[in-house]
Parts: structure tokens; sequence; C-alpha cells
């Protein structure tokens, strides 16, 4: 499998296009972050890989047949149910029990949640439950995660550990992602190639691949605040209309 | 037990005894037995029929009754209302019937089911005729009360129709089941008691109160009616338990 492929893609609402002859790649695991402005059609974007929304132009190719994870904005748990069964839930039938329950266990200790699979979303703080959101998108055995803009929210300590958080998910077992962010320093972060989108209607305006091991990145190293730089000069430069 | 429980038990318990207190004053100033009994005449009128041969085959009867026509409409209407609650058009379908049925008054619907049915079934069917659209109008308003939020991220992760069900939606509108349900016993009692006292079956609270009309023993009309109370009460608060149990918003909020 090739990762996933978008080619010329268009996708209006009513009279308003959200985005035109939309092409790029997503490799295989590897982590693609999709920049852009707001209403860019970023989450459209992912609806429509996700199977919720229809394309009008274009196709989607190597998502056919393959499990998908969404990470969404909000960590969207079940109250009902505690950590665990909020994860069993997406897991169930996935298959046997014994190996469903120590699958769920090894991702909520990498992403610091052991000892809190009996507590409810009620009893979590804001960033434990979107830690629980982010141990759900990793245990659940998919081939796709997609990530609509999961740290948006959040605190900048919150974010920090969150995105602390989740390399070693990443290195645990990588997967094929595309990481929708307005961010700057959360795309330079985890992307591997990051994919510059101009405001609506979205064109890909630039890609820029990042070779640094996501566990050795750090915002303050040379080729990171490089990539930052040129992203700032390619947004200062987009005129908003 | 918190402070604040113990208080509310003390001011319950206060205004209980002054409601007893302002019967007694009433009795005393009408001064008429058969017109208004005292206190101690229903205790007394209580504790005689608490010892009759038909007290329990009554009890139990009025009891079974009321569960069989209550369970009849929480299911058919959990059912229906669910159904209600995702196809409009099965909503748009529905409604006439359940206006027609939530506006007709108890009496009528008690009087077409004694041509219809067997005395002992008039209470159950009655039962049954008047809590179901409290239960049927409470499923839909759960099943749109649903958080679409919870329900795409079910989706985006391919859960079965199954677990969705229960996973999903069946969890999401137990409050207002619960709710809707809680009403729906209250009023069981009073309208299998009512269909009981026209119908008039064997063994039935409502028949022993008719007899005690009839023959005048109006401390034993009171004490029926006490019991009455007592099953009604006691219904409340197991389903004010079990509401307390389902209800996760009020939980989320802590």
């Amino acid at each position: 499998m090739n990762g996933i492929r978008i080619d010329s893609l268009g996708k209006s609402f009513g009279e308003m296009p959200v985005f035109r002859d939309l092409s790029f790649e997503v490799p295989e695991r590897r982590i693609t972050a999709l920049l852009g402005p707001s209403g860019c059609g970023k989450t459209t974007l992912l609806n429509i890989l996700s199977g919720t929304l229809e394309a009008e132009e274009g196709e989607i190719l190597g998502t056919r047949g393959r499990k998908i994870s969404y990470l969404f904005q909000e960590p969207r748990l079940l109250p009902w149910k505690t950590v665990l069964g909020n994860l069993e839930f997406v897991l169930k039938g996935s298959g046997e029990l014994a190996d469903i329950k120590a699958r769920i266990m090894k991702f909520l200790d990498l992403v610091g949640l052991l000892g809190k699979e009996h507590l409810y979303p009620w009893q979590l703080s804001g960033g434990m439950k979107q830690r629980a959101a982010l141990a759900r998108a990793y245990a659940f055995p998919s081939d796709i995660i997609l990530m609509d803009e999961p740290f948006q929210a959040l605190d900048l300590n919150l974010k920090l550990s969150l995105l602390k958080a989740f390399v070693p998910l990443w290195v645990e077992e990588p997967r094929t992602s595309l990481f929708v962010t307005h961010d700057i320093q959360e795309a330079i972060l985890l992307g591997h190639s990051i994919v510059l989108l101009s405001p609506s209607p979205a064109r890909v305006r630039r890609i820029i691949p990042c070779s640094i091991p996501l566990e050795e990145r750090n915002l303050a190293s040379g080729e990171l605040q490089g990539i930052e730089k040129e992203l700032y000069s390619l947004i200062t430069d987009i005129k908003l209309e | 037990m918190k402070p604040s429980t113990i208080k509310g038990a003390l001011i319950t318990l206060v205004s209980a005894f002054i409601l007893i207190l302002f019967w007694k004053i009433l009795s005393l100033i009408l001064g008429i037995e058969l017109i208004l009994p005292s206190p101690e005449a229903t205790l007394k009128g209580f504790l005689k029929i608490l010892v009759s041969p038909a007290f329990w085959p009554s009890v139990l009867s009025t009891l079974a009754r009321g569960v069989v026509g209550f369970l009849i409409a929480f299911c058919s209407g959990l059912i229906v209302g669910t159904l209600a609650g995702l196809f409009p058009l099965f909503h748009l379908c529905l409604k006439p019937l359940l206006t027609v049925i939530k506006s007709t008054p108890v009496i009528s619907i008690i009087l077409l089911a004694l041509i219809w049915f067997h005395t002992a079934t008039v209470p159950v069917f009655v039962a049954f005729l008047m809590t179901f659209p409290i239960i049927c109008a409470n499923t839909i308003a759960g099943i749109r009360g649903v958080d679409i939020s919870l329900v795409q991220m079910a989706r985006a992760y391919s859960v079965s129709k199954k677990q969705m069900l229960f996973g999903v939606y069946l969890p999401s509108i137990a409050p207002f089941v619960i709710s809707g349900a809680s009403t729906a016993l209250g009023i069981t009692w009073k309208v299998v008691i009512a269909a009981e006292v026209l119908a008039m079956p064997l063994f039935a609270v409502g028949t022993r109160m008719q007899n005690a009309r009839i023959n005048l023993e109006t401390a034993e009309v009171f004490a029926w009616t006490l019991i009455s109370i007592l099953l009604s009460s006691l219904g409340e608060v197991l389903m004010d338990l079990l509401y307390k149990k389902v209800n996760w918003n009020e939980r989320n909020k802590d």
C-alpha cells in the first residue's frame, strides 16, 4: 500500500467553493500535517476521507477497505462509560477480549493514564480526556489516523504535554496519518511533511518535508526554526480576502 | 448522612405532622366521622383492613395489574418512541394517535374498556393507554437530544449498528425515559384504582374502596387511599433511585 492519494479533489457548499483541484499525497506510515487558515476546508477534507461526506470532483485512492481512527477537536468520550469502557467500545470485535484489554492497557500506559482506566470522563481533567481520546485513536487497530486539530482547545502546558505523549504512540505503531492544524509549531513538531494550503477555495501552496525523527524534534533546533520561518513568510504572503 | 439530608428529612416530617394536625382540626370542626374521619379512625380502619383476609389478594392483584399495564406501556413506548425519534415520517403518522389518546378523558377510556374487556383486564388496558403516550413522548425527546458528536465518533470508528444502539442511543435516552417512566408510574396507580372502582374485579384495591363507599365506611375509604398513596410513593422512590443512576448530564456538571 502506498499511502493515500488525493487527486484533483473539489467540494463546495452551495455556491461557496471550499477547495478546488486539491491534490497531494499522504505517504504510508508518515504524518502529513495539513496547515491552513480557518475555513479553508481542512475538516471537510477529513470528513471526505472518513466517508461521512462526498466530494464533487476528483478522487481519493488508498482509503477503501482500510480501518480509520479519528481524533477530533474535542475528546468525544461516552459519559456513561469509564476510560476502559470507552476504548473497549471502539475496539469491540477486533480480537480476543484478553488481547483487546492488553492492547488498551498498553496505550493507556503510553499516554500516562494507567491506573485511571476505571474513572468516568466527568472525573477526568480536560487534558486527561484528550489523552484518553488519543489512546482510543491509537489502540484502535487502524491503518489510517485522521486528526482534526486535537490540541486546539488546550492551554499551552496541556498542549505541550499532549504533544509529548503523542510521540511514543507514534514510535510504537507508526501509521498513515493526516494531521489537520492551523498552528505552525504543532505542524513542525509532528509533520514528516507539511502541506500548506491557501485560503478558501483551498489549493496546495507548498509541501515542505521534515526529515528529523519525531522523538528528536526540538523547536530550538536550526532546521525546525528554518521551516518555521519559511512557513511564516509564506503565510504572511497570503492575501486574505 | 449529610447535614442537608437530615435537615431535608426533618422538614418533610414536620410538614407531614402539620398536615395530620390540620386534618385532625378539620375533622373536629366538622364532627361527622361519616364525612371526614379523624386520623386515628383512619388508622384504626387501616389496621382493620391490614388483618382482613382480602387485604393481600387485593393489594397484590392491584399491584400486578399496575405493573403489567405499566410494563406493556414502557416496552411499547420505548420501541415506538425510538422509531418515531429516528424516522420523522413515522412520528408524523403517530402524532394524531398520540393526540387522541392524550386528549380522551380517562373515564371515557374506562367505560369503553368495560364494554370491550373482561373486568380484570380493564385496569391493565387503561393503565397501558394512559401511560404509553408519556413514555413515547419522552423517548422521542431523548432520541432528539442524543449528542450527534458521539454518533459521529461511533460512525468514524465504524462500530456496528447493535453497538450504536446499545452503546450510544439507549444510554443517551435513559434519563428521559426514566423521567417519563416515573411520571407514568405515578399515573398508573391512579388510573388502575379508578378503573377497578368501576370494573370491580374480585380482588382489587378499587373494589374494596367501592364496597367501603357503598357501606358508608368512610374511614376505610381513607385507609385504602393511604395504601394507594404508599404504593405510589414506593414506585416514585424506586424511579428516583434509577434516575439518579442514569442521569449522566447531572454527573457531568459535578
